[in-house]
């Protein structure tokens, strides 16, 4: 079912009254295997479609049931090849394609994730770290239908831990916070990421007329403005799903894995990957480059060597997270781009601080203009590199012929420059902002009252100042009356704002407002009532835009 | 190290001395001193590499093999100290 | 239990929102008076519903529930500037609705009728009077033109929805089609909000990536004085002749039968008028001639379907009636209007 449907929503609701209200252990289990089976289902359109997907999860347990006992040398290394080449046969990999999948309609959703959940399972109960889970705790944690479709990586003990003891005392705090990010995540998914698909539906067809034949400014023009809405797309959709998953989670009364954590602020290309996908990042640091490079070192070990081996594990395993991505060639270059992109930035970090010692790299890393580059050109080569991923082939093999790739590396160099300034003067006018806030809803009657309302004021002439400007410098305001413009200004001003408010940029301020004194005990009386004003928003912002809500993250894995 | 009924146990503090020579030799830091609450940031050059190469030489040195999931679990010193007291357990 | 507190003040915000919201929109269709009569040609209607007719027809269907005569004006886009308060001001009682579509074929118009009889009452069938405005330009394709984006708008909120086959059928029971009809009123107006201002985001959006300045758009109210010179009357049929079928299509007539035999078994009427085009444009376009050739034998066996009848006004129109090839200036289109009304009362004499 899709995440915007109102189906999705009961679904939702009756799972997190059944989660919630069962009592742990067992019963618990079993609604949440229901739930399961329901939430599974919705994505067939025959019972036929699920059969393989179920196969490779039974495997799985058999698998893990048998990887300690059975008397076969190396069964571990054997069973983990099994699997990924089960994976890869029915995801249709191309070395793997002709084994004659072609045709017959699998559903394979999730099928990414959960072949890292069994991997993990599988490895973690042959070193004997955990024991085999009992079959029904298995199926629960595996197929978890939070996690099913795009959801955390999480560690089975965290989840069994979930499932066997008592949840933790919810507060109206933590209801509170749980609602905001479903709100948050819906609004990120249903209004920012759908206005940048438009955005990028618009400039593709643009942008493979000018890798034919434009100029390389044209070309730079056009892919700086593409990839740069693509990375806040993909950001608004992914982040903003796993805000409403968690927010669910954690209305049921079970906590999942945090998968972002402020990913724009990351320092550089390493940082950046703690920040986005962490559970990704980390389950691949476990269980692929710690072993891989524990195994090369042990087997050449030489002080020396060390960070050299350091930078082939590195390679090693985002060339693993490009494939692990998709199936298709595209993919294979993003997992070199971004092997290439990590192992340049792990040498150059580690050479820096070896020429310059390790004191005086760490002050410079502090220094705001390092910092403001580093991350404006982290996420540059980020935005380059998801080029993979939303591009077509044919117009990808065009983007290595000569000119068009000085374009890229062009764009590359702008992006990082421009962001870099934007960062030196976003942080710098933030750090004023956040100070105003606190100062906002002090003092006493209808002062305090003007004084919560600045934001909004702020905002509108913001906005009405940034729209007005765009409409004039573009020329759309050309053959419109004053009033026209006026009118067109105005509404976006309003519009705007209500995104805004919608998105909960607003909240801070709203809280010192309403919250009147803390004894009072329905102090979040009217918080409430502002976020059922933002769930209004959203609604309304869901049912307008509802034909153009994209779904591709949900049904790329 | 403590003989008891002819076996030798490792104890806390052994574990934590042999620990800080190898902290010493790998970091070439001499003023070292570990403790049960010391982390990657408290080190200067120990990255991601460096603490495998860490991990490799601690179970050289204490004659232990950690799994994937316990390499991937530490969070300082201390949780590696327990873990090879349980692992010489064993 | 004091968690379900929250959740629950959320949910009656939203709730209390939204009634609050259906009355405010109800209150701004009233000022704009579209809730009066279902007029594609009104600029009120324009200004709440935009410009194409599809929206219109779709949610503005409520006054079509008042009790008594209906006169459903459908048509192509010849037919959408007729104002239907000069309609009804010569037919003396009598409700009339205007349902043209622009760029709408014979083909498109049982689509239009079903929407109409969705709404009007079971009882006043046998009251309700259509009157298609046809002329040659509408019975040129072998199928209907607008069922994509008449599809659209239908299931735009979930109102309508895809069968299995593909069809668009009614998601809900169809009594309660008005009160659905009066829960998306807020929604309609915000996407009109939304849709003028995405012209002006997607203006700016282009210019950005192509790097030049956009051409500002037309002005409609310059339509009443324009003049269709010499060297434009040449242009236009030329791109006739380029364009368009030299032929009336195969099916056309027959579509337009079957229309008839609908309603006609409805216990309504069908008017069906032949609306006029400029003298330069009846000379130069080879489908006219086809069109005047063949429709007597068609009218001779549609006028035996009880219930239908014929109003020509190819003749008594200046050529400066129009402002191109075939639209009537706003002026122009009063004075149709009123001929349009005299017509139907001459066909079916006083509406009973």
């Amino acid at each position: 079912m899709s995440f915007t449907s109102l189906t999705f929503v009961l679904f939702a609701i009756v799972a997190i009254a059944a989660l919630r209200f069962s009592p742990h252990g067992p019963p618990k289990k079993f609604v949440t295997l229901l739930l399961n089976a329901v939430f599974l289902t919705s994505f067939l359109s025959s019972p036929i479609e699920v059969i393989p997907l179920l196969a490779f999860v039974s495997a799985g347990f058999l698998a893990i049931r048998t990887v300690r006992t059975i008397k076969i040398p190396f069964a571990l290394a054997i069973f983990i090849a099994l699997f990924i080449g089960a994976f890869a046969w029915l995801k249709q990999y191309p070395l793997f394609g002709w084994f004659g999948l072609a045709t017959l309609p699998i559903m394979v959703i999730g099928l990414s994730y959960i072949l890292f959940r069994i991997l993990h399972l599988l490895i973690d109960v042959a070193q004997g770290t955990s024991e085999c889970p009992p079959i029904i705790d298995y199926f629960c944690y595996v197929l978890f239908f939070l996690n099913l479709v795009s959801g955390p990586i999480q560690r089975y003990e965290d989840f069994a831990s979930e499932m066997n003891s008592p949840p933790v005392q919810s507060t109206s705090d933590d209801i509170y916070l749980s609602i905001h990010r479903i709100v948050l995540g819906y609004f990120m998914i249903v209004v920012m990421s759908t206005i940048a698909t438009e955005f990028m539906d618009l400039g593709r067809p643009m942008l493979s007329a000018a890798l034919v034949r434009g100029g390389t400014l044209d070309v730079v023009r056009i892919y700086s403005l593409l990839i740069s809405v693509y990375l806040l797309n993909i950001f608004a959709n992914f982040a903003g799903y796993m805000h409403v998953i968690i927010g669910i989670g954690g209305l049921a009364g079970i906590r999942v894995p945090e998968n972002f954590n402020h990913p724009l602020a990351a320092k550089n290309l390493g940082d950046l990957w703690a920040r986005w996908h962490m559970t990704l990042s980390s389950w691949l640091k476990t269980y692929l480059f710690n072993p891989l490079l524990k195994t090369m070192v042990g087997r050449w070990s030489s002080p020396a060597a060390a960070p050299y081996l350091g930078a082939i594990a590195f390679f090693v395993t985002f060339l693993v997270v490009g494939f692990w991505h998709g199936t298709t060639f595209q993919f294979f270059v993003y997992g070199v781009v971004m092997g290439i992109g990590i192992t340049s930035h792990w040498l150059w970090q580690h050479g820096l601080s070896r020429r310059m010692g390790k004191k005086r790299y760490r002050e410079l890393c502090a220094r705001p203009w390092y910092y403001e580059l580093s991350r404006a050109a982290t996420l540059s080569f980020f935005a380059v590199a998801m080029t993979c991923i939303w591009i077509s082939s044919l117009d990808l093999s065009r983007l290595f012929e000569f000119r068009n790739s000085v374009a890229v590396v062009v764009s590359f160099a702008f992006l990082t420059v421009a962001g870099a300034a934007f960062g030196g003067v976003w942080d710098s006018i933030r750090d004023r902002l956040v100070a105003r806030v606190s100062w906002l809803g002090q003092g006493r009657g209808p002062l305090r009252l003007l004084r919560a309302f600045e934001p909004w004021i702020l905002c509108a002439v913001a906005g009405a100042l940034l729209e007005g400007a765009v409409l004039e410098i573009s020329g759309a305001t050309a053959a419109s009356s004053i009033t026209h413009s006026a009118v067109t200004i105005g509404t976006f001003t309003a519009l705007f704002t209500a995104a805004l408010v919608a998105g909960g940029v607003f909240d801070p301020p709203m809280k010192v407002l309403l919250q009147g004194s803390p004894e009072s005990p329905n102090k979040n009386d009217a918080l409430a009532v502002w976020l059922g004003l933002r769930i209004f928003i959203v609604l309304n912002f869901q049912i307008l835009l509802a034909s153009a809500v994209p779904t591709f993250i949900y049904r790329a894995f | 190290m403590t003989p008891r009924g002819g076996e030798l146990i490792l104890t806390r503090s052994d574990a934590l001395q042999r620990l800080n020579t190898v902290f010493r030799d790998l970091f070439e830091d001499d003023g070292i001193e570990v403790h049960d609450k010391m982390t990657a940031e408290d080190v200067d050059g120990w990255d991601s590499v460096t603490h495998i190469t860490l991990v490799l030489t601690t179970e050289r040195e204490f004659g232990v093999k950690f799994s994937a999931a316990e390499v991937g679990a530490l969070k300082n010193v201390g949780e590696m100290i327990d873990l090879i007291l349980a692992r010489s357990k064993k | 239990m004091k968690l379900i507190r929250l959740p629950l003040i959320c949910l009656a915000t939203v709730l209390t929102l939204y009634i609050g919201a259906v009355v405010i929109s109800s209150a701004i269709f009233g000022y704009f008076g579209v809730g009066r009569a279902l007029d594609v040609s009104s600029p009120s209607t324009y200004a709440v519903f935009g410009d194409t007719g599809f929206s219109a027809d779709v949610y503005n269907r409520l006054p079509l529930a008042k009790p008594g005569d209906h006169i459903v004006l459908i048509g192509a886009s010849n037919m959408v500037p007729i104002p239907t308060n000069i309609v009804a001001s010569r037919l003396g009682h009598g409700a009339v609705s205007n349902m043209s579509i622009d760029g709408s074929t014979v083909q498109d118009w049982p689509r239009i009728v079903s929407l109409a009889y969705e709404m009007i009452s079971k009882a006043d069938y046998r009251h309700t009077t259509f009157v298609a405005g046809v002329w040659y330009g509408t019975f040129l394709s072998e199928g209907a033109s607008v069922t994509s984006p008449l599809n659209n708008e239908l299931t735009r909120f979930g109102i309508y929805k895809h069968d299995r086959t593909g069809r668009v059928i009614l998601a809900i029971p169809q009594s309660m089609l008005p009160i659905a009809l009066l829960g998306v009123r807020p929604f309609i107006l915000s996407s009109r909000i939304w849709e003028s201002l995405g012209y002006a985001n997607l203006t700016v959006s282009r210019a950005a990536l192509s790097g030049s300045k956009i051409a500002g758009g037309a002005d409609v109210f310059s339509r009443n004085v324009a003049v269709v010179d010499t060297a434009a009357r040449r242009a236009m049929l030329l791109d006739l002749r380029n364009t368009q079928p030299h032929a009336v299509a195969n099916n056309a007539f027959v579509a337009l039968g079957d229309l008839a035999q609908t309603i006609s078994q409805s216990g309504g009427r069908l008017v069906i008028v032949d609306l006029p085009i400029p003298s330069w444009h009846a000379q130069g376009a080879p489908a006219f001639a086809d069109y005047q050739k063949r429709k007597g034998f068609f009218l001779q066996q549609i006028l035996q379907i009880p219930g239908v009848s014929y109003v020509n006004m190819q003749s008594g129109f200046p050529d400066d009636d129009f402002y191109d090839s075939v639209h009537p200036k706003p002026i122009a289109a009063v004075a149709w209007a009123k001929r349009i009304g005299d017509g139907i009362r001459g066909a079916i004499g006083s509406p009973d």
